[in-house]
């Protein structure tokens, strides 16, 4: 066997991609974990920005339409039950999404009526659905992890671990968008590896498809579309014929429907892209943050330690404050434990980058499998010419300066000196993925490192996002985790896949464990964080 | 076909959730009732302080304590809950140096439409340490917040030298203390607090046990089947390759 070929991404029987009884039953539990969460538990208003999700999704299903912005409304029931006093309606600054989820969400509290006049249950009905999209979440992240090759056990320890990322859970028990983008994303990036390991046009063009789904949910997920667009272009085969063809189709199923809502936005705001925070938010000359630059940003803000913290747990919204703001981030140890298991994950996916890169590094165009006639061969001939002798020396040096680039990068608050370690990992592993132009890597391989491109070019732009919006509010804003959703699916195909198939032989055996303690993590979490959090009468505390 | 797993496996599997469990009820114990409280009467200042005599059998200290008030909107949303309400007095006592003492002394708050009282054994009170003094309110209506109340400590059975005391101070502002049915000019110093014990979400939470009792077994009898059986070492695209070639 070749070196390259004992770890490598290569395509199982297609009897394996059958579900197993013991994952339908895993997402199952899931499922009836957050409708209780969600019905009972979890209080109204707890889910971030729930009563604008909520309102919105009312409006649409009694067939007021999608309001612009300023003209859509929280309705004074809604925030008088938040509240928990008479307050008049307010401007819904949801109404700045796609409707795509309230057409859905709204279809859930139609049915409702039908069965019941209680408020609260009418409030809590939407909350289904998000419990519906994130058990499907799991149905697509086991069915990536089997396409790209994992034991049908590995495949449902990851299943199991991100069913009980604390903040999946409670997104999921709430009503919120998220959980469908996560869908959509994981679907788009289920075709990713279906196109990977079958070079079907069909499946680049779903994986394009559902994408611009979730922008159509989201807009944030636009911004995985322009690379998704161009590395599943450069996997077209160099011999096809009907290049152009192939190019328009990829481009009409990437943008055929969020344009409508681009269009619309044009139409009504005069900007394509407007926002609430665009339309309603003035640049401040003054601001304190109106004069930093970005590396300084970052410096002085924890933002980075803030989107990985919130990725696993920021608990609570309006709901337990009776109106004002009443949350808390997931806090050492149960932080802990996520910081060290992301180190070891990424620890893993490093290992397993640098020998894919050392073992296809002598390759020559011409010994790669003789299917593999693609556009990215064709470039990666051109330029690996000049990478034989300077790739490792290059690599080495761009290395040393994110180590000592990261520290400063990454301000701590809350989370330990392992967070440092842990972005460090994560530039390294974007910074190795950059090297798939230079190293001819056989496919399905590469697209493990495409995953990861798209991971750091959507982390990039939402990083500079974010920078703009705290510049324009004068404080460091929107570093929610749950912005990560649309690209799940490719953080799971960079990042996760690749370490399990470093681990090799034992990555099942490895990885059922750590699932198991996962979920003891979890279930302590709520047990010991989040209930005490949720119980009690609103506004006491 | 459905794979008969072997009883072994079985076995362990279901010790080894038993042991998660455990481990899940150990951090879980008592997280979920939460006791929720509202101060209705502050403590006033310690200000020349001075003991009120040995709370012997007969002994009695009354006073009248100020309406607490309804400008707080947690104390009424705690009177308008439908649970059970404890009205809990802290007040601070003395037992002469850690005395041995012995007897039975009663506290007891009184207000126009309600009256509660506790006998309390005085070897259960520290020395110059706040006491605590529970009342069950079965309809916590019965509190008026409007109305004043009355606090009474009386000497059920004791005997000097055996006896404990309470703590006067010279802030008259939450009223005086009548020592014996005389004017003392000066006040104890205690505290009113309402607090409940939330059970709304014990059963849901009971049910969320039982469905991550079942995550917790699917992935432990997985668990269990991969580090018992050999052949599952083998990298997995082999086992598939493997399991297809058996099948044919």
């Amino acid at each position: 066997m070749k070196p390259y070929e004992t770890k490598s991404l290569r395509t199982l029987p297609n009897s394996r991609t059958i579900v197993p009884i013991s994952t339908w039953i895993l997402i199952l539990l899931f499922f009836l974990k957050t409708v209780i969460l969600g019905l009972w538990i979890v209080p109204l208003w707890n889910i971030p920005d729930e009563t604008g999700h909520f309102a919105y999704a009312r409006q649409v299903a009694s067939g007021e339409g999608v309001l612009p912005l300023r003209k859509a409304k929280i309705e004074a029931d809604i925030l008088t039950n938040c509240f928990q006093k008479p307050h008049p309606a307010e401007s819904n600054y949801i109404a700045q999404h796609p409707p795509t989820y309230y057409v859905i969400s709204g279809l859930a509290w139609k049915i409702a009526t039908y069965f019941t006049n209680n408020r609260e249950w009418l409030f809590r009905a939407p909350r289904v659905t998000s419990a519906i999209f994130g058990a499907l979440t799991l149905l697509f992240i086991f069915k990536i992890c089997l396409s790209f090759g994992l034991g049908v056990n590995a495949c449902l320890a990851v299943t199991a671990g991100f069913s009980a990322i604390p903040m999946f859970t409670w997104l999921s028990s709430g009503t919120n968008h998220d959980t469908l983008v996560s869908l959509l994303g994981c679907i788009s990036a289920y075709y990713f590896t279906r196109f990977a390991h079958k070079q079907k046009k069909v499946h680049a063009y779903l994986c394009c498809a559902f994408m611009s789904f979730a922008a159509a949910t989201k807009m944030t997920a636009l911004v995985v579309l322009p690379p998704l667009f161009i590395l599943l272009l450069l996997e077209t085969d160099k011999h096809y014929t009907n290049k152009l063809k192939h190019t328009l189709l990829l481009l009409i199923s990437s943008l055929a429907v969020p344009s409508l809502w681009l269009i619309r936005n044009y139409i009504v705001y005069g900007n394509p892209f407007a926002t609430a925070s665009s339309i309603t938010i003035k640049h401040d000359p003054f601001s304190k943050l109106a004069n930093l630059s970005f590396p300084v940003f970052l410096h002085r803000y924890p933002v980075l330690e803030h989107f990985y913290t919130n990725f696993f747990g920021l608990i609570g919204w309006k709901g337990s404050g009776a109106g004002k703001l009443h949350m808390f981030q997931i806090s050492p140890p149960f932080l802990t434990f996520y910081e060290i298991l992301g180190l070891a994950v990424y620890g893993f996916t490093i290992t397993w980058c640098i020998k894919a890169i050392s073992s296809n590094h002598t390759r020559t165009s011409s010994n790669l499998p003789a299917q593999d006639n693609t556009l990215y061969l064709y470039l990666s001939a051109r330029l690996m010419t000049y990478n034989k002798k300077i790739l490792w020396p290059v690599t080495s040096v761009a290395t040393g300066c994110v180590v000592l680039a990261t520290p400063c990068l990454v301000k701590t608050t809350a989370a330990s000196w392992l967070v440092v370690p842990t972005f460090i990992s994560i530039f390294l592993v974007f910074l190795l993925a950059t090297t798939v132009f230079l190293v001819p890597v056989p496919r399905p391989q590469r697209f493990a490192f495409y995953a990861v491109l798209i991971v750091a070019f959507f982390s990039a732009v939402l990083l500079w996002k974010i920078y703009r919006i705290s510049q324009l509010d004068g404080q460091m804003r929107a570093t929610q985790g749950r912005y990560f959703y649309p690209i799940l699916g490719f953080i799971i195909i960079g990042f996760v896949i690749p370490a399990l198939r470093q681990l090799g032989r034992y990555a099942e055996r490895v990885a059922l464990p750590v699932a198991i303690t996962i979920c003891l993590t979890e279930a302590v979490f709520f047990f010991v964080k989040v209930f005490p959090f949720v119980t009690g009468p609103v506004g006491v505390w | 076909m459905v794979k008969r797993v072997p009883r072994g496996h079985r076995n362990l599997a279901l010790l080894l959730t038993v042991v998660a469990l455990l481990l899940l009820s150990c951090f879980a114990a008592g997280h979920l009732e939460r006791t929720v409280s509202t101060t209705i009467i502050r403590p006033v200042q310690l200000l020349g302080q001075q003991p009120a005599g040995e709370i012997t059998t007969g002994f009695t200290i009354r006073q009248e304590v100020p309406p607490p008030g309804e400008n707080n909107p947690s104390r009424k949303q705690f009177l308008q809950t439908h649970g059970p309400v404890n009205l809990c007095l802290k007040i601070l006592m003395a037992n002469y140096s850690n005395r041995k003492n012995q007897g039975i002394i009663r506290v007891s708050l009184t207000q126009k439409n309600l009256e509660v009282s506790r006998d309390i054994s005085v070897d259960t009170i520290r020395d110059n340490a706040f006491h605590m003094v529970r009342f069950q309110l079965k309809d916590p209506s019965e509190l008026n917040l409007k109305d004043s109340l009355v606090l009474k400590i009386a000497g059920v059975k004791g005997e000097p030298g055996s006896s404990v005391t309470v703590w006067l101070t010279d802030d008259l502002n939450r009223g005086e203390a009548f020592i014996n049915g005389i004017s003392s000019k000066k006040a104890l110093r205690f505290c009113l607090f309402l607090e409940q014990k939330n059970q709304e979400i014990w059963y849901p939470a009971l049910t969320l046990f039982v469905i991550y009792a079942g995550i917790f077994y699917l992935l432990i009898s997985q668990a269990v089947e991969i580090w018992t059986n050999p052949r599952t070492g083998k990298p997995p695209d082999q086992q598939a390759l493997h399991q297809e070639q058996n099948q044919r």
